[in-house]
């Protein structure tokens, strides 16, 4: 279990060794406090969506013998779960909702509809999916937050303009990806 | 839609942009998961292309059709039915006829559906990839749709082709690492690869 | 008028210290180590170090092109110089021998193009740029990276280094560094001589190799008194391990050259003993519990990207003025940090409880999983009838020919060298010796360890079987992946023994 856990941070990292949710994980403006908010943002949305996505799967596809249903269904949970998120944000937490924060959970979807397909392919219980998603977010914020660093640094390099932004985001990830590589336990 | 860079995308009949000017994963940047990950040979890099392609040929299709019959709100849940049910049939098909290719491109084909191309590219409205642009100002017809597709696929066959070729001198770039360093290098080459990204107030 | 005066900007006083001078003083501080490595790893070492040296000027004179002509042009400011001389000595012996010269070449060139210049040039490279091309070769050429070390000498023959092998020499020998590993690594006396050297001239923070060295010893003391507790003879116990801690690897040459490079690590004074002793901590973490035999260079890689986040959060407070928003927002993203980890923590407790509560769906798709594996199956024995059997120790299937019961087929995973286990087949005759086995899945080094999976490797267990004892040498330089082998095929026998005394 523990097992689970720490390899969805580090060896099966999201961002870096899966190449789920890229997109925003490499056009990172706003910096590092952003990143951090982001993160955590991106944990609920992640943990909310990957039960209702399981229990969906578990409790309506499986009895009904629907599983070519699935990713229908994955996408049109994931949109409920990231609206109501959402909604729930806007009541309860207005400033992180102020914060746009949601905006970079949109580039997400990838990553977030991923755990869940990644927690039905493989099989997981209730608990081990419950650990595994929670890893998988964890190691997407932690890969987010050390790309927000570097890349608030490297902002002011010299260097061409062709370099800057998303290549020199690449390359450093490119790096980060290699150190997750032997993070083995 | 305004894409990142400020240009007018109004729709237009010249699909061979797409694939130059415009091209989706070195210039707009959309589709990077599936192009870091679904690329590790020129052939993995074409099924990945194929198969986007066609889920954002049958989805540009089929929703421009309905357009008009779906209420505002739920527009963007109908079209990712849509999307999900292409994406769907793709994925059987695959596994049924190229169980390599299947295993291959593994979870990055259910992907598809969520992939910022076939959201901008299929004319969702009010999608966030773009922006947040208003609902309907980018219609993209079938012959962008077209061209978005090929742009895409050519796009992957490279990063394919690249990585495949490297990793016979230099094994990494195979692994993780050199998705990523490939993907650098040629945007990097690729040149004014967009905008501002690195203004603090930028548009994300 | 402008003509008479030249307008200078400040400092109006300057030290004699340049980037220059700095840097020319780094590689006078490597020397040492150099001739060391040449001393005890002959002419091949030279040959590395020149290679990666050169390799790494050249590839940055062809970026800067600047205006000083010459021989003066092509030494630059040193720092290219620094960062070859330092891949060069990470690297193995075998780095040196003519055929695998393009190694240094390469590692070089990567650092310089990659690691420094795409990023900027000096002084923004996120990671040591002599770190990142290590990382790509190690990466690409794991064999040749990680399991051929040559004893010194000028013909060695390989061998495990000391951290493999868990010693057999002596601490003054490590001092020294008469000991097999990578070419700068092995001399503590020569490093440490640089390190002097270093942190006389004051080029060097203390707080570096400080924290670094300071949390290894904390680190291996404790582990030291948890393995044999405190007794009268623990200290000096532990200051033996302490000692092997530091001398061993690349922990000193880790320490007082890589770890300090100033664009790489925190300005703060606080920051600077934060990464080291972050540093220092997940070494002496890895080396105990981690599987990797060296984690030094991808610990201070992991560290490289964290130095940003350091420096931003360990600022010192102004005189007269104090961040509240910002200790309040540490505050409360610590705090929901702390729930995350409890909630993790309570998730795996959650997780035991609910596993002994449920046999669950995950057993059933284990099930459908072997049904499925038909063709493996006729490769350990072959049958026209397959019973589906379980027992509490797990599932396995009775083998039946012509009606008959011929033998048994048994799914096992059992730990190797990779992250995830070996799964493999083991098929058993009905006097339960093995008649074939085979590996479904494993996550064994490419090349290296799944030498231990080749079909004539494995036919080594036919016939074997417990009460013989099973006698597997395994396959030199994939010990682990052997021996995760081994154990998966007596697990399996074991299973099938006690089905076969219940009787089932």
């Amino acid at each position: 279990m523990f097992s689970v856990f720490l390899s969805a941070i580090f060896v099966n990292n999201l961002l870096l060794r899966q190449f789920l949710g890229v997109c925003p994980g490499t056009m990172l403006c706003g910096g590092v406090r952003k990143a951090i908010a982001s993160g955590g943002v991106i944990f609920c949305i992640m943990m909310c969506n990957s039960t209702a996505s399981w229990l969906f799967d578990r409790y309506v596809l499986l009895p009904l013998n629907a599983e070519h249903l699935q990713i229908l269904f994955s996408v049109l949970i994931l949109l409920t779960t990231t609206w109501s998120v959402e909604v729930l944000a806007a009541k309860l937490l207005p400033s992180v909702y102020a914060g746009e924060h949601f905006r970079l959970s949109y580039g997400t979807h990838c990553a977030v509809l991923g755990v869940a397909l990644l927690n039905l392919r493989k099989g997981y219980g209730f608990a081990e999916m419950l650990v595994h998603s929670s890893g998988a977010a964890i190691g997407f914020s932690l890969a987010l937050l050390l790309l927000a660093g570097i890349m608030e640094r490297l902002r002011f390099a010299p260097g061409s303009e062709r370099l800057k932004g998303m290549p020199q985001a690449l390359v450093a990830a490119a790096v980060l990806s290699a150190v997750f590589h032997f993070v083995v336990l | 839609m305004r894409a990142q860079h400020g240009e007018d995308l109004s729709p237009s009949f010249h699909p061979v942009r797409w694939i130059f000017r415009e091209n989706p994963v070195f210039r707009l940047l959309l589709g990077l998961c599936p192009a870091l990950g679904a690329t590790s040979t020129a052939m993995n890099g074409f099924a990945m292309g194929a198969a986007t392609a066609f889920v954002l040929l049958c989805t540009n299709a089929t929703f421009s059709l309905v357009k008009r019959l779906v209420p505002r709100t739920v527009g963007i849940a109908v079209f990712l039915v849509i999307a999900a049910a292409y994406v769907s049939i793709a994925d059987m098909t695959l596994k049924t006829f190229a169980p390599s290719i299947h295993r291959a491109l593994g979870i990055f084909i259910p992907l598809i559906v969520v992939n910022c191309l076939i959201l901008v590219g299929g004319g969702a409205p009010a999608s966030a990839c773009s922006g947040g642009g208003a609902p309907g100002a980018f219609s993209p017809s079938f012959a962008d749709a077209f061209g978005m597709g090929l742009g895409f696929l050519l796009s992957l066959v490279l990063i394919g082709a690249v990585r495949q070729i490297g990793s016979a001198y230099l094994p990494v770039f195979g692994m993780p690492p050199g998705a990523f360093l490939t993907l650098g290098l040629l945007l990097a080459a690729a040149g004014r690869s967009r905008n501002g990204k690195n203004e603090p107030s930028g548009k994300r | 008028m402008p003509d008479e005066f030249e307008a200078v900007s400040s400092p109006h006083i300057r030290g004699e210290e340049t980037i220059d001078s700095i840097m020319w003083d780094v590689v006078l501080a490597l020397l040492p180590v150099m001739i060391a490595s040449v001393v005890f790893f002959g002419a091949a070492a030279l040959l590395a170090l020149l290679a990666s040296t050169f390799a790494a000027l050249f590839c940055e004179a062809a970026v800067l092109k600047e205006n000083r002509g010459g021989v003066r042009r092509f030494f630059g400011d040193g720092s290219a110089a620094v960062t070859g001389v330092l891949l060069g000595l990470s690297l193995p012996p075998i780095a040196g021998r003519t055929e695998y010269l393009w190694i240094p070449v390469l590692g070089s060139a990567v650092a310089i193009l990659v690691g420094k210049h795409f990023f900027g040039g000096l002084g923004w490279n996120p990671f040591n740029p002599a770190l990142v091309g290590r990382a790509v070769l190690t990466i690409s050429f794991p064999e040749l990276m990680a399991n051929l070390w040559t004893v010194p000498g000028i013909d060695g023959f390989t061998s495990a280094t000391p951290l493999r092998t868990g010693g057999g020499y002596t601490l003054l020998q490590k001092f020294i560094g008469n000991i097999p590993g990578c070419l700068g690594e092995t001399s503590a006396l020569a490093i440490l001589l640089g390190g002097a050297y270093l942190m006389r001239k004051r080029h060097i923070d203390w707080r570096i190799p400080g924290g670094f060295l300071g949390t290894m010893a904390a680190v291996a003391a404790l582990h030291t008194a948890g393995v044999r507790g405190i007794d009268a003879a623990f200290w000096g116990a532990a200051w033996r391990e302490i000692l092997f801690q530091w001398f061993s690897g690349a922990a000193l040459l880790g320490a007082f050259f890589f770890a300090t490079c100033y664009t790489t690590s925190p300005a703060t004074p606080r920051g600077r003993l934060v990464y080291g002793a972050g540093c220092g901590l997940l070494v002496a973490l890895v080396r105990y519990y981690g599987r990797l035999p060296e984690g030094v260079y991808v610990v201070l890689l992991l560290m490289n990207a964290l130095t940003p986040l350091i420096d931003k959060y360990t600022v010192p407070t102004t005189f007269g003025g104090g961040d509240r928003t910002m200790n309040e927002k540490i505050g409360s993203i610590t705090a929901l940090l702390v729930a995350i980890l409890l909630s993790a923590a309570a998730l795996t407790g959650a997780n035991a409880l609910v596993k002994r509560l449920a046999a669950g769906p995950a057993s059933e798709r284990a099930q459908i999983h072997l049904e499925e594996l038909v063709a493996p199956f006729n490769r350990v024995i072959g049958g026209d009838g397959f019973l589906r059997s379980a027992t509490e120790k797990g599932e396995y299937l009775k083998v039946f020919k012509g009606g008959e019961l011929v033998g048994y087929i048994v799914q096992v995973s059992s730990e190797g060298y990779g992250y995830d286990d070996i799964v493999m087949l083991v098929g058993a005759d009905t006097a339960l010796a093995v008649t074939g086995v085979a590996v479904l899945e494993h996550d064994e080094t490419r090349g290296v360890g799944d030498r231990a999976f080749a079909e004539d490797v494995l036919a080594r267990f036919r016939g074997r079987s417990l009460a013989a004892g099973i006698d597997f040498d395994g396959v030199s330089g994939a010990t682990r992946s052997s021996a995760g082998v081994r154990s998966g095929v007596e697990k399996a026998l074991a299973m099938l023994a006690e089905v076969v005394r219940k009787g089932e």
